[in-house]
């Protein structure tokens, strides 16, 4: 394990900056350099400085700490929103897997591909109707996005299971269709899952912001990255780094779990590990 | 081997090690045998054997991680140190290949006629019109009847023995000096292997090819080799003229091997002459001979040294204590 | 009559092909019209050629797959017939062994579990004496206990086939169903495997039905034997007499594919004018007919016109041939 990690880069980046990141909006709901929501006139559109190391927004509020509690939001909407969609998601592909070429595979993923073919600003509208603007239905949309990409690779990865001699062995001895996918198909898919929860996580940061920006995900005063984004472009010429530091924020967010993701396909794929010749 | 012509394949000590754990580990060790233009070696061993990473070296499709040592040459040519496009001007042109399992070695983009046709283009031997007329004639000499259709076919059309057929075929369109097939038969039915043993004869006689087969079946040894090398562990166990090896075997695990086949000498529903324990891994292999532990009559000088070569009756054998006698049990 | 250990009879599966989106759908005729009876404790060998349809048998019989026509009766009971429930209590007296034991064994699975799994859904809440099952389960094969806390990939090829064997006598079955066992393993360990299953035929009174492309392993082991060809059963006979006087023109062409290294004796008597053996040529099937009759050099108009069906020549032998040979 160790080893492996030591030739794994993408791996190593991945995990630090990811960890930093956490760290930072774990500190930031106990502590922050200033109350983020604190407006202060008088202080609006500084540059950074002594006492405000990213400058103050337009309302005074200090960069840093809107960015630190920021991070808190993007990344509990983040995993919210990609673990409910992997819960409900791996839960339907692999029911589907286990059933395949039946109906009730056919129903499912063809309700997948509509899904999918639904724009997540166009679900996370629809949702505000539903149940009012807030962090709530970005959470929902950019789940309910995430349903059929993991119903799909799940589905996918689950047949491939069901195709082994393990699985018919398993059927063999007398396992049910469910006890199989527990004892069988789920572990063995989970590797996969892992990686592309990663790269989903990085793409709901992104949706996140996206969304926010659209006044549809966090609602003021909660500050999020996207939003921050959203509020800057008033004063991009008065102020271009309110722009910048969010921006950044999410850049390396992304970054950090997308490297995350792909260090971890590395490790399962065992075409890399040192395999009995 | 004849004394007269030097030898098409000259190999001398071969060594190839690959870095585990920052300990070289050998696959191949000390490997040496020569082969005259026309003549035929098989080469027989079971999984970790080296066999496999021997014909590799042969034909330079090494990983690049492996590292070479002692002498590999083909017709004079010294090739432990050849680069790329050196093997490129051989393999196909002077040396051509047959694989286990050609549906990996056929491009499936490509309709089987062009892929024959490609090798003589390319090496330039012909221009496409005469290269497709003569893949026309080589599928029809393989064997696969309905040539005119099957010249357009794509491998997935084909059957598992249509596809060796093509293999066969790209492997001999330049008219190579020598034919190197590793595990050719492996893959296919009964019947169809049959048919393939019988084919690559027919056409080694024809084309005056000379043929190393790489094998762990021993029967398809026994069909199309003069001469065998047996390996296990890397090293060469035992060598010797194939008749000779299979009747009088010296080597304890060469007597192993056949005496471990069912068949006829052993009366049904009797035990087999199972050879006791497994195969270790690369690493795990003893100093001295690698098949101590295994062999009924190991001392400590076997587990420490490696035996030399030993004549003994009609074959070479690398033990201590070498007994040309048949098998067990064999009549 | 006591009631065999198994009886297939009829047995029939169709696979549908989907081929281009504009071509019609074809079917595929996998296992066709397909009986026999295996007693208890002992072995039927199946032989037959890649698409002769033995695998697909040895799923039928082991009801991983249903029949499009037939009954895989055991101890008399038609096994689709059964609610899944009953099915899957049933399991415990057929098992199988595959052939490639690093694809059924379960990689993240420790060899506990393994062996574990047939035995937990035959005797639920068996506690501590669940241990003791395993272990002597293990031992049987010829493994220690102390192997139960490792993975496969820790074993060879030869001791996963055991492991393999182990998980299928834990339910102490009647009936296994081994799909080509030693054709994945090294030739030096290929006889461990077979003088195992072979002390365990004995011991334990099993049947087993052994699949083999594999003649020589087969003559060895089983004490009938049924050739299968694009299907279906072309000859049924003892073991010893089907190999060494063939009167499938089959039969004789995969005895006589046998390197004379290995070959069995061949009755010279028994097919007295045989014309030559076919040369290295590929041979295409035919449309209709006799499913041999394209490769056959006994063939004559009327086997490429119907299909011969499998008739008893003498008390123990079935051939499904116009011109049986001998």
């Amino acid at each position: 394990m160790t080893r492996s990690m030591a030739r794994n880069p993408a791996l190593i980046i991945g995990l630090v900056l990811a960890a930093a990141v956490g760290a930072v909006a774990l500190v930031s709901l106990v502590w922050t350099p200033y109350d983020p929501l604190k407006m202060a006139i008088v202080e609006r559109l500084r540059p950074p400085g002594a006492g405000h190391p990213f400058g103050t927004d337009q309302f005074g509020r200090d960069v840093a700490s809107l960015l630190m509690r920021g991070a808190a939001n993007s990344l509990v909407i983040g995993f919210a929103a990609v673990g409910a969609g992997l819960s409900v998601g791996v839960g339907l592909g692999t029911l589907a897997a286990a059933r395949a070429g039946t109906l009730l595979d056919d129903i499912v993923m063809r309700a997948m591909d509509f899904t999918f073919a639904f724009p997540a600003v166009l679900t996370a509208i629809m949702l505000i109707e539903l149940i009012g603007p807030g962090t709530g239905d970005a959470i929902l949309a950019i789940a309910i996005f995430n349903v059929p990409v993991f119903a799909r690779l799940s589905r996918a990865s689950a047949l491939s299971v069901w195709t082994t001699d393990y699985a018919a062995a398993a059927r063999a001895a007398g396992k049910t269709r469910t006890e199989i996918t527990f004892s069988h198909v789920l572990p063995n898919i989970a590797g996969v899952i892992v990686v592309q929860a990663s790269v989903q996580f990085a793409l709901a940061i992104l949706a996140e912001a996206g969304l926010s920006y659209l006044g549809v995900g966090t609602q003021p005063p909660n500050p999020s990255w996207g939003r921050m984004l959203n509020d800057a472009q008033t004063f991009l010429k008065v102020q271009p780094l309110l722009a910048v530091f969010p921006g950044l924020a999410i850049a390396v967010t992304v970054f950090a779990f997308n490297a995350l993701g792909d260090g971890l396909s590395h490790l399962i794929d065992p075409k890399q590990r040192n395999d009995d010749r | 081997m004849s004394n007269a012509a030097p030898p098409l394949v000259a190999v001398d000590r071969l060594t190839v090690a690959f870095d585990d754990r920052r300990l070289p580990v050998e696959v191949v060790r000390d490997v040496s045998f020569t082969l005259a233009p026309g003549g035929t070696l098989g080469i027989v061993g079971e999984s970790g054997s080296g066999k496999s990473m021997t014909a590799r070296a042969l034909i330079g499709l090494l990983p690049e991680s492996a590292r070479l040592s002692g002498s590999l040459a083909f017709d004079g040519r010294d090739l432990v140190s050849a680069r790329e496009r050196d093997w490129e001007g051989l393999r196909g042109r002077q040396i051509g290949m047959v694989f286990q399992e050609p549906m990996t070695a056929l491009n499936p983009a490509h309709r089987v006629g062009d892929q024959i046709a490609e090798g003589l283009v390319l090496h330039g031997l012909m221009d496409r019109r005469s290269a497709r007329a003569e893949a026309l004639r080589l599928i029809e000499r393989v064997g696969i009847a309905r040539a005119r259709e099957r010249i357009g076919a794509f491998p997935h059309e084909l059957s598992g023995g249509q596809r060796q057929r093509v293999m066969i075929a790209m492997a001999l369109a330049c008219k190579p000096s020598l034919l190197i097939a590793d595990e050719p038969t492996s893959a296919l039915d009964v019947t169809i292997q049959a048919q393939i043993v019988e084919l690559i004869a027919e056409l080694k006689a024809e084309y005056g090819l000379a043929l190393i087969v790489i094998s762990h079946d021993l029967g398809v040894i026994a069909d199309l080799a003069e001469r065998t090398l047996v390996l296990y562990g890397g090293r060469v166990m035992e060598e010797g003229e194939t008749a000779a090896l299979f009747r009088a075997p010296a080597h304890p695990y060469t007597r192993g091997l056949l005496a471990a086949r069912p068949g006829r000498h052993k009366p049904k529903g009797e035990h087999l002459d199972a050879i006791p324990g497994n195969v270790p891994s690369a690493a795990d292999f003893p100093p001295g001979c690698p098949f101590f532990g295994r062999c009924g009559d190991g001392t400590e000088r076997c587990r420490l040294e490696v035996p030399p070569p030993v004549t003994v009756g009609d074959t070479i054998a690398r033990c201590w204590f070498p007994r040309a006698r048949p098998p067990r049990g064999l009549p | 009559m006591t009631t065999p250990l198994l009886e297939v009879a009829g047995l029939t599966r169709r696979f549908h092909l989907a081929h281009g989106l504009l071509q019609p759908p074809r079917l595929l005729t996998a296992l066709d019209d397909v009986g026999f009876t295996l007693a208890h404790g002992r072995s039927l060998g199946v032989v037959g050629g890649s698409g002769s349809g033995k695998s697909t048998l040895a799923r039928l019989v082991m009801a991983l797959d249903k029949p499009d026509a037939g009954t895989v009766r055991l101890d008399g009971e038609d096994l689709n017939a059964l609610p899944p429930a009953e099915l899957r209590r049933r399991r415990r007296k057929f098992q199988m062994v595959f052939q490639d034991p690093r694809g059924s064994l379960d990689p993240r699975m420790r060899v506990e579990a393994i062996v574990a799994e047939p035995l937990d859904v035959a005797e639920p809440g068996l506690g501590l004496a669940r241990r003791e099952r395993i272990a002597s389960a293990l031992e049987a094969v010829g493994l220690d206990r102390s192997v139960l806390r490792l993975f496969p990939h820790q074993f060879s090829g030869g001791q996963r086939q055991r492991i393999a064997i182990a998980r299928a006598l834990v339910t102490a079955p009647a009936l296994v169903v081994a799909d080509e066992p030693v054709s994945a393993l090294d030739v030096s360990v290929q006889a461990q495997v077979l003088n195992l299953m072979m002390d365990l035929q004995r011991e334990r009174g099993l049947a087993y039905l052994f699949i083999s492309h594999d003649l020589a392993v087969v003559e060895h082991i089983a004490d009938e034997v049924i050739v299968m060809h694009r299907g279906r059963i072309v000859e049924h006979g003892s073991a010893e007499a089907l190999f060494r006087a063939p009167t499938h023109p089959y039969t004789l062409s995969l005895v006589e594919a046998i390197s004379p290294f290995d070959r069995m004796p061949v009755d010279a008597a028994a097919a007295p004018d045989r014309p030559p053996r076919p040369s290295a040529r590929e041979t295409p099937p035919l449309a209709e007919g006799c499913s041999f009759a394209g490769a056959c050099r006994f063939a004559t108009s009327r086997c490429h016109r119907e299909a011969p069906q499998l008739t008893a020549i003498s008390d123990d032998r079935r051939v499904a041939c116009f011109t049986p040979l001998g």
